[in-house]
């Protein structure tokens, strides 16, 4: 293989890996199983965003209000009910699938509005907080387009894989090949707002 | 890193030592993180590779003085990983980070650099 590239049996290795993290971290990550017997690796994220000020979006204090919301969702249904005007409610979804042709995980995602509107990649990219904006201009690494999704037929943003293969053999070594999706995922999600707590770092699986 | 900058370009300093100005306090040096700057990948060794980094510097900062100092272009990336496997989001915190991943009195970080496009 490449270098940086993994093997489709390395690849589900890792997300297994990756998704027992999950289970003692967050659990927000789950394995869907679509009708064809085909599987992915899935998060959603709610973000609760301000539109007054729309640039410095998705940052902690939101983070730390949409975490808020997913505990108590007695509270959350009450607020929206309330009918507040001055925010909106913006639903990400993560999807994690291999790529045979470049040998790499891709990161496919999608946003939506509470009406269900999916928002346009102009949107996306103003609600990345400006300390990625400068990456995603200037940086050739980042590089967001919509495609099919490979399994649900539907369009998604992804980012393009064509890079991950260069990054990841420029990244660390890894101990355990195993690491290898909390190293990449780490790197390459804030880019479109998927944080990993730093708990993830520590990899124990105990 | 410990203080207006100046240190970046002074390369005869090649040790981690607390640049004490008359503006800084003494309990200052308590609150600053000893990091030790290791490359990864094909990225360029750091002359100085021991800093006194403040614990409230978010990590992204210390990439972007990364880059500086290696004189990198605006189309390269520098990320940096905790453990050989984890990068923190670029907001996180110095010493948040120390907090979970120091060991012996210092963090170790790993940077690396992506190529440019083409």
């Amino acid at each position: 293989m490449a270098a940086g590239s993994i093997s489709e049996d390395e690849y589900w290795d890792s997300i297994i890996f990756f998704l027992t993290l999950s289970s003692k971290i967050d659990s927000k990550w789950t394995i869907v199983d679509t009708k064809d017997g085909r599987r992915f690796a899935k998060k959603t994220e709610v973000f609760i965003l301000s539109t007054e000020n729309k640039e410095s979006t998705m940052n902690d204090d939101v983070i730390r209000n949409t975490e808020l919301m997913e505990e108590q969702e007695e509270d959350t249904a009450a607020f929206q009910v309330r009918g507040n005007s001055d925010v909106e409610v913006v639903t990400y979804e993560y999807h994690i699938l291999y790529s045979p042709s470049y040998g790499v995980p891709v990161l496919y995602f999608n946003a939506h509005t509470q009406g269900g509107k999916l928002l346009a990649l102009e949107e996306v990219w103003k609600r990345v907080p400006d300390v990625y904006k400068e990456r995603l201009s200037e940086e050739r690494w980042t590089f967001i387009t919509q495609q099919e999704h490979p399994l649900l037929g539907r369009p998604f943003y992804y980012l393009h894989p064509c890079h991950t293969a260069d990054l990841m053999k420029n990244s660390p070594v890894l101990t355990d090949k195993r690491h290898y999706i909390v190293s990449w995922l780490s790197a390459v999600g804030p880019v479109v707002g998927l944080k990993l707590p730093l708990e993830y770092g520590k990899l124990c699986v105990s | 890193m410990s203080d207006d900058g100046n240190e970046s370009r002074d390369s005869k300093n090649t040790e981690t030592e607390e640049k004490s100005t008359p503006a800084s306090p003494s309990h200052v040096a308590e609150t600053k993180i000893d990091v030790l700057l290791k490359p990864a990948g094909d990225a360029p060794i750091m002359k100085k590779k021991k800093w006194a980094v403040d614990r409230n510097k978010r990590i992204g900062w210390v990439g972007e003085f990364i880059k500086k100092y290696l004189k990198l272009t605006a189309q390269d990336s520098v990320f940096l990983y905790v453990n050989q496997s984890f990068a923190p989001t670029p907001d996180t915190e110095i010493g948040s980070i120390f907090d979970c991943f120091g060991s012996d009195g210092k963090l170790v970080l790993h940077y690396c650099k992506t190529q440019a496009w083409g």
